[in-house]
C-alpha cells in the first residue's frame, strides 16, 4: 500500500513536477518504503507503456483533411477591411450630419477647437454655394479636414493607430490609403481640384456615377459599404475616384426619379426608435469614446461571451473597422441596422446582445456599430 | 506559438490555403491519437480529426494567440470528443467495432517487433489489455491518461484545455492512474512481468 502522503508526490515525481527538495525526499522514501516503491514502479511501467500507445495517423488522413479544406469556403474574417472610399465618405457624411444637426458637442468633446468652428463656417458656405451633385464630395473633404485638424489638436494619433492597426497588419497594400494622414492628403487634393474648377469635379462625378448606377441597384451608400470582399489593391487615384463615385451614389438617391425612394426612406427612418448613448463609464473605460469621436462614428455593441449568432450573421457583410478586447466596431448601414433589428436584437437598447447604437446618421444611412463577439 | 506556425497561419489568412498542410503535419498525430483514445474507435477518430482541422481552418481568425496553437487545437479536439461522447451516450449505442479497430491499431503499435515472436505476442497482448482498461475508465479519468500520459501535456496545458484548475488536474491524474492500475491488476496480467522480475530479484538476493 502506498503511503497516503506520498501518493500525489510520487505521481508528480513520475511527471518530473517536483522541486529538488521534494524530489529527493520521494526518491529516498521509495528506497525504504516497499509499498510506495511498488506503487512507483507500477505507475512508471504503466506510464511508459501508455506512452507507447501513440501511433501514426492513417496515411490518408492528411489528404482527406486537405481535400476538405480546399473544398471549404475561404474563412471570413468578421472584420472586413474597410474600403477606404466608403470609409471616408461614411465618416464624412456622419460628421456633416452631426454638424448640421447641431450635435457636434455630443460627438466631439473638444468642441472648443478652432478647426471645428472653421468647419461649421465652411459647411455653411459649402451648403449654400455648391450644387447638389457636389454636396457629398465636398462634405467628405470638409469632414476629413475637420478630422485632421481635430486629431492634430487632440494628439489623437495613438487612437488612429489603434483603429487601423489590424488592417495595416493584414493588408499592407492598403496601408497607405488607410492612414488618416494619407486620407487627408487625398481629400485635400480633391479639395484643391474643386476649388480650381467645380465643373471638372462635376464631370468626374457624372461619369463615375453613371457607371455606378449600373452596378448599384440601390443607389445608396449602403450598397457600397456592404461589399463583402475588397478586390486587390487600391491606388490613390482610384481612391479619389471612388470617393467621388461614392458621393454621387449618395447624392443620386436625392436626384431625379428617386424622390419617392427618399420619401419612403424618410418614413422608415422616422419609425426608428430614439437613439440611445452608451453609458459614459463604458466609453471611458474602453477608450471607445475617443475612437468614436475621431471617426465621427455612431454606434457600437459590446462583445459577449455567448454571442447572438443571428446578429453576427447579419453583420457578415458589415465593415468591421476595429476590434479590441470588449468591442467590435462596425460601420453599418441602416439596412444592416434593420436586419439586426429583424433578428430580434434590439441593439438600440442593448438588450439581447448588450449592444447599442451610439448614434446613427439617418441622413447618411450609416453609422458605426460595435458588436459582441 | 513558434515562428513556423505563426508564419503558416498568416499565409493561410492571406489565402494560401495549401500552407495549412504545415499545421496539419504538426498536429495530425496529436489530434488523431487524442481522438482515438478518447473516442475508443479509429473510424470516429478519423472523422473527428478531419472536423477538428476543418474547425481550426474555419475559425482561423478567432485564434488570437492568447494560448499556444497547440493548446488551442487540443481544446478543439477535446471539445469535439466530449461532444461526440455525449451524443453517443444519448443514443445509448455502444460501438461494437472497437475490438476490430483496436486490433488494427495494435498491429501498428508493435510494428517494430518481429511478427510471430514471443515478445511481439506479449506486447500485443499487453497493449490490448492496457487499451481495454483505458477504455473502461470514466471519461474524466480517461482524458487525464490521454492528455498526460499519451500526449505528454503539462498540467497547465491540460487545465487550459479542459477548463479546470491546475490543482484539480493534479488530483485527477492521481485518481485516474490509481483506477487504471487497479483495473490492470484486476483484469489482466499486465503487471505479471514486473512481479515475476521482482520475485526473481528477491530469489536472487536470497541465494
Amino acid at each position: 500500500m502506498v503511503c497516503k502522503e506520498y501518493e500525489i508526490l510520487i505521481n508528480q515525481y513520475i511527471d518530473n513536477k517536483l522541486e529538488n527538495e521534494d524530489s529527493l525526499r520521494v526518491s529516498r522514501h521509495i528506497k525504504t518504503c516497499e509499498g510506495c516503491r511498488e506503487y512507483y514502479e507500477m505507475l512508471t511501467l504503466m506510464k511508459s507503456e501508455t506512452e507507447m500507445l501513440l501511433q501514426p495517423p492513417p496515411d490518408d488522413l492528411k489528404d482527406k483533411i486537405m481535400e476538405r479544406i480546399f473544398a471549404e469556403k475561404r474563412p471570413k474574417k468578421k472584420i472586413f477591411y474597410p474600403m477606404p472610399f466608403t470609409f471616408i465618405a461614411t465618416v464624412a457624411a456622419v460628421i456633416i450630419f452631426t454638424l448640421s444637426s447641431g450635435n457636434i458637442n455630443n460627438l466631439f468633446k473638444y468642441s472648443k477647437n478652432k478647426a471645428e468652428n472653421l468647419a461649421i463656417t465652411e459647411n455653411k458656405t459649402v451648403s449654400e454655394t455648391q450644387s447638389n451633385n457636389l454636396y457629398y464630395s465636398n462634405t467628405s473633404i470638409l469632414a476629413d479636414d475637420i478630422a485632421e485638424n481635430t486629431q492634430k489638436e487632440n494628439a489623437g494619433e495613438a487612437t488612429e493607430k489603434n483603429i487601423y492597426e489590424d488592417n495595416n497588419k493584414e493588408k499592407p497594400s492598403a496601408e497607405s490609403l488607410l492612414k488618416p494622414s494619407t486620407v487627408s492628403k487625398q481629400t485635400k487634393s480633391v479639395n484643391t481640384k474643386n476649388n480650381e474648377s467645380e465643373k471638372d469635379t462635376s464631370n468626374a462625378n457624372m461619369s463615375v456615377a453613371s457607371d455606378a448606377t449600373e452596378e448599384m441597384q440601390n443607389n445608396r451608400v449602403a450598397a457600397n459599404i456592404t461589399e463583402p470582399e475588397i478586390a486587390g489593391d487600391f491606388t490613390e487615384d482610384s481612391a479619389n475616384e471612388t470617393l467621388i463615385y461614392q458621393a454621387d451614389i449618395s447624392d443620386s438617391s436625392g436626384g431625379e426619379g428617386s424622390k419617392e425612394d427618399r420619401i419612403q426612406e424618410d418614413n422608415l427612418q422616422t419609425e426608428l426608435p430614439a437613439l440611445k448613448s452608451p453609458p459614459e463609464e463604458t466609453l471611458k473605460s474602453t477608450g471607445a469614446n475617443d475612437t468614436l469621436q475621431n471617426l465621427g462614428a455612431v454606434a457600437f455593441v459590446k462583445k459577449l461571451d455567448n454571442p447572438n449568432e443571428d446578429v453576427i450573421r447579419s453583420l457578415e457583410n458589415a465593415q468591421l473597422i476595429k476590434e479590441d478586447d470588449l468591442y467590435y466596431y462596425y460601420l453599418i448601414t441602416d439596412d444592416e441596422l434593420k436586419t439586426l433589428e429583424d433578428t430580434g436584437a434590439y441593439i438600440k437598447d442593448y438588450e439581447g446582445i448588450e449592444g447599442f447604437v451610439y448614434e446613427f446618421d439617418e441622413n447618411a444611412g450609416c453609422g458605426l456599430l460595435i458588436v459582441s463577439k | 506559438m513558434n515562428d513556423i506556425e505563426m508564419a503558416a497561419l498568416e499565409r493561410v489568412k492571406k489565402g494560401d490555403v495549401s500552407v495549412f498542410e504545415i499545421i496539419v503535419n504538426l498536429y495530425e498525430k496529436k489530434v488523431y491519437n487524442t481522438a482515438l483514445r478518447m473516442c475508443k474507435n479509429s473510424e470516429d477518430a478519423f472523422d473527428i480529426s478531419q472536423e477538428v482541422f476543418l474547425k481550426v481552418y474555419k475559425s482561423i481568425y478567432s485564434f488570437k494567440g492568447e494560448s499556444s496553437l497547440s493548446t488551442y487545437i487540443y481544446r478543439i479536439t477535446y471539445n469535439m470528443c466530449i461532444d461526440f461522447l455525449r451524443k453517443q451516450k444519448k443514443q445509448n449505442s455502444v460501438s461494437l467495432t472497437n475490438e476490430d479497430d483496436e486490433g488494427n491499431i495494435i498491429e501498428l503499435d508493435i510494428k517494430d517487433n518481429k511478427d510471430g515472436t514471443v515478445e511481439a505476442f506479449e506486447a500485443k497482448e499487453r497493449g490490448e489489455v492496457l487499451k481495454n482498461c483505458i477504455n473502461e475508465l470514466s471519461d474524466i479519468h480517461r482524458e487525464m491518461i490521454v492528455l498526460r500520459d499519451i500526449e505528454g501535456l503539462s498540467y497547465k496545458e491540460i487545465a487550459e484545455i479542459i477548463g479546470i484548475e491546475e490543482g484539480t488536474v493534479k488530483s485527477r491524474i492521481v485518481r485516474a492512474r490509481n483506477n487504471l492500475k487497479n483495473l490492470l491488476l484486476n483484469k489482466g496480467n499486465f503487471f505479471d512481468n514486473y512481479k515475476s522480475k521482482k520475485v526473481d530479484i528477491k530469489k536472487g538476493g536470497k541465494s
